[in-house]
């Protein structure tokens, strides 16, 4: 028994410290146009480390605070000073480690056979329309975020 | 023998039990130190205040910004909201405020004429583009004003989010609640308050505060002191006149009598008064003790035994008492009214059945003991009033009218604490409410605008909608502006750099039609308003430390029950020391009839407890109650005087008055056991009165029938 829960945690840390590697398009309505980023997820059972490998920033998500590294400086910013930061990374964490409760304080979560819905609550409805995801087993087929000013950013696993 | 004359005092009794219940007197007894306030505009004001649902806001916070903090702070809020009455404050803003918020943008937000100045619209345009780009989620345009050529007024606040719960920065999470329009009472307040204390325990972790607390807590810690007081003097009178009449019959009735005099001013009184002051009750349970007197003096001259028929000194001290409380309630100050009333109707029901009715009822004097106590009475009248005199030309030098309203009121230390930390977490200033008034709806927004602009950190929420005059004063700014030009050079511009053709479609379109509100407007903005009488009412928070620079707009009224009660002490203060005079001149010119050959031993009796009072101002302030107080005592001790400068003095006269000096203090005297600074302001002055009357009985020397 022992063994079990065992492998089972070393299989879960391992899981977890895994570093993920994703495409991000980010379409940004007012010039027409998509940007596209590439990068690696790094989740932690504490942290979530997020680096974008055409870029020299990355955004580790602590307990208390999220940490901008860039190569000249590292900046502490607080949650609840950023909003849209926060939220990215109570979903990731959702999608990731499960802690659907995280995300019931923002959202309505609506799930059907194909992929999950996630709709803001009235707070946070200014700034997203919806978010939308899916995921295989641990595999995240694809995320993506509609903002109210038409902007969309679509998040796919490598 | 069944005789009716017996049971007249019973059926009275009885009748005036019926009567008060009857009519609710009870129920118009109030512990709120409001119902002290003189009838005026500003108390009137306070009532419409109070249904302002800002002013009876529920504060919850648990220490911590930790997970388990949050949890318990929604399981707190959970059953909060199951109390009745009480609603969680929401988050979000109020749609129809936001979509005025949009269309008046540029007749709130300030123009920033940096900016504009050096507008560089190519420039500009280059910079939102790299943030489009650059920015990790996405970027927000402000699509009416693209290139920041306003400004809005958005001050620092105290209050953050964190995982979409309301914070106090860096210490704690905060929840705020606020109560129905329909919880008003007293007892609705009590329930909610027992409700909230049963939730948060003893959790050191978790503060609560709101205004309504006060009036639980305090209204509480009143009833419990009053209680206390009562049951404790009459314990005392009890016992002592058990003592020192020996007789059941006459005890049961002289209670009888004197609970009937209570019954009877109280229901005569809330006749006159709205509210009775709780105080009031206690005082008449006092002043009763000065009635027991009436029935001493004829119980022990023996007028219920033998037919002796009328007591002339005991009238005439009666008379000077109930005169003296006549000219003092013309003091506008209802307190003081209520006090002065009350007192009346007790003593003269009392005196008219102690001196009319018990002769008919007749009981039979026991036995007192004739022991005579030698005491040092060598003392010239002349020299104590010398003493006096001196004392009081020292004295009043120090003597000081002290307007504070601590010295009356209950010194909630807790529950001060827990306000004073919401008060400090929630604002970055000092703030006190206050209510703005307004002819129309129109002035009243720009009354609060005016304020506003004079105070940056204060909260007016009215101010953020633009009156008339604003309007157009800002319409005439914005029309120097060539929007047209700006706007086509940014349709042109943003071309060029690739944005979309129409994407600044929305941008500077300016609206100029007047704004026009409605109370159902201004409502549907979540902005409380109140029509009282032809003006419009609405509440804000100004800086403390500016309190008397904005007193003196016409339009702002301050409603601090503190600030109320010092511009009316002060506004009074003279008219209490001319009634006070007053009174004193009709106590000397009563003596000077009653009393004429013992004239000065009289007086004595009068100035010699006013000069050991008045030395007090050596160690306290005077309050208005202490100078109330002076002369009551003054009133009181003219009776001593009376009967003592009386041609018909004899032994029985101080066997009397040493009763009544006993009884007096039972019943005032306890008063300095409370822990009401009203009630102790009462018992300290009394307390002194009766020392000095007591040290004249002992010292003075004593008129011809005992030497």
């Amino acid at each position: 028994m022992y063994k079990i829960i065992l492998l089972l945690f070393i299989s879960t840390i391992l899981l977890f410290s895994r570093p993920i590697k994703f495409k991000e398009e980010k379409y940004i309505s007012a010039l027409n146009t998509s940007v596209y980023k590439y990068g690696i997820l790094n989740i932690d059972s504490d942290i979530l480390e997020v680096t974008y490998n055409n870029e020299s920033k990355s955004l580790v998500f602590t307990k208390d605070n999220i940490i901008e590294k860039s190569a000249k400086e590292r900046k502490i910013l607080k949650y609840e000073d950023n909003l849209e930061l926060t939220l990215f990374s109570k979903i990731i964490n959702s999608i990731y480690k499960n802690k659907h409760e995280d995300l019931v304080e923002y959202f309505h979560i609506k799930k059907d056979n194909s992929f999950t819905t996630l709709i803001p609550n009235e707070y946070i409805s200014n700034v997203i329309n919806k978010i939308e995801y899916k995921k295989i087993d641990m595999k995240l087929v694809f995320l993506k975020i509609y903002f109210t000013n038409n902007d969309w950013i679509n998040i796919v696993e490598d | 023998m069944l005789k009716i004359n017996n049971y007249i005092n019973i059926l009275l009794f009885v009748i005036l039990i019926l009567l008060t219940i009857f009519f609710n007197s009870f129920n118009s007894i109030s512990t709120e130190l409001e119902t002290i306030l003189p009838k005026s505009e500003k108390k009137e004001l306070l009532t419409e205040f109070n249904k302002f649902q800002n002013s009876k806001k529920i504060f919850l916070s648990v220490d911590g910004l930790d997970k388990e903090s949050l949890i318990k702070i929604k399981k707190l809020e959970e059953k909060f909201i199951k109390i009745d009455g009480i609603t969680l404050e929401k988050l979000y803003t109020n749609k129809k405020l936001e979509k005025y918020k949009e269309e008046y943008k540029f007749f709130i937000e300030d123009i920033n004429k940096k900016n504009i100045e050096k507008l560089n619209i190519n420039k500009k345009l280059e910079e939102i583009k790299f943030n489009l780009i650059n920015s990790t989620f996405t970027f927000f345009i402000d699509n009416a004003d693209p290139l920041d050529i306003f400004r809005e007024n958005n001050p620092l606040k105290a209050l953050s989010l964190k995982n979409n719960h309301l914070i106090i920065k860096d210490s704690a999470y905060l929840s705020i609640f606020k109560l129905d329009n329909s919880v008003n009472s007293i007892s609705q307040y009590e329930n909610i308050y027992d409700s909230i204390q049963t939730i948060v325990s003893t959790d050191e972790n978790i503060k609560t505060f709101s205004s309504i607390f006060y009036f639980v807590e305090n209204s509480r810690i009143i009833k419990e002191d009053v209680n206390n007081i009562i049951i404790f003097s009459t314990i005392v009178l009890l016992l002592l006149y058990i003592v020192i009449l020996k007789d059941l019959k006459l005890l049961i009735n002289t209670l009888i009598t004197l609970s009937s005099s209570i019954l009877i001013s109280l229901f005569i009184c809330s006749f006159i008064f709205d509210k009775l002051s709780i105080f009031v009750i206690v005082f008449g349970v006092s002043i009763s003790t000065v009635a027991i007197d009436y029935m001493f003096h004829h119980y022990i001259h023996d007028f219920y035994k033998e037919k002796k028929g009328f007591n002339k000194d005991v009238f005439l001290g009666m008379i000077t008492t109930v005169g003296s409380f006549a000219i003092l309630s013309f003091v506008p100050f209802d307190l003081i009214k209520q006090l002065s009333y009350f007192s009346i109707i007790s003593l003269l029901f009392s005196y008219l059945q102690f001196a009319f009715l018990y002769p008919k009822i007749k009981f039979s004097q026991k036995n007192f003991s004739k022991k005579y106590y030698k005491l040092y009475s060598k003392t010239k009248p002349i020299y104590v009033l010398f003493f006096a005199m001196l004392l009081i030309v020292l004295s009043i030098e120090r003597f000081h009218f002290d307007l504070n309203l601590k010295n009356l009121d209950i010194n909630n230390v807790t529950l001060k604490q827990k306000e004073e930390y919401f008060n400090n977490k929630l604002n970055l200033q000092k703030n006190i409410p206050v209510l703005i008034k307004g002819k129309s709806i129109d002035q009243l927004i720009e009354n609060a605008r005016v304020l506003k602009e004079q105070y940056y950190y204060s909260y007016i929420p009215i101010s953020i909608l633009v009156d008339e005059k604003s309007f157009l004063n800002k319409k005439s700014i914005l029309e120097t502006i060539d929007f047209n030009k700006i706007k086509n050079e940014l349709n042109k511009e943003s071309i060029n750099l690739g944005f979309r053709d129409d994407y600044f479609k929305d941008a500077y379109i300016l609206q100029y039609n007047k704004p026009i509100y409605t109370k159902e407007l201004i409502d549907d903005f979540g902005i409380e308003i109140i029509k009282f009488k032809d003006s419009f009412l609405t509440y804000g928070n100004l800086p403390k430390d500016k309190a008397i620079e904005f007193s003196k707009y016409d339009f702002v009224e301050n409603l601090s029950i503190k600030t109320m009660f010092e511009e009316n002490l002060s506004n009074i203060y003279d008219e209490l020391l001319i009634y006070g005079f007053v009174t004193t001149l009709f106590i000397l010119v009563m003596i000077f009839l009653s009393t004429k050959d013992n004239f000065l031993i009289s007086f004595t009796y009068v100035l010699f407890p006013i000069s050991l009072i008045i030395s007090l101002s050596y160690f306290i302030s005077f309050n208005i109650l202490h100078l109330f107080m002076l002369f009551v005592i003054i009133s009181i001790s003219i009776d001593f005087g009376i009967y003592l400068g009386s041609k018909n003095l004899d032994r029985s006269t101080y066997r009397a008055i040493l009763y009544s000096l006993l009884s007096t203090f039972a019943g005032f005297g306890v008063l300095i056991f409370s822990k009401i600074n009203a009630l102790y302001s009462i018992g300290l002055i009394a307390s002194i009165g009766i020392l000095a009357i007591s040290i004249l009985i002992i010292i003075l020397k004593r008129p011809f029938y005992d030497s």
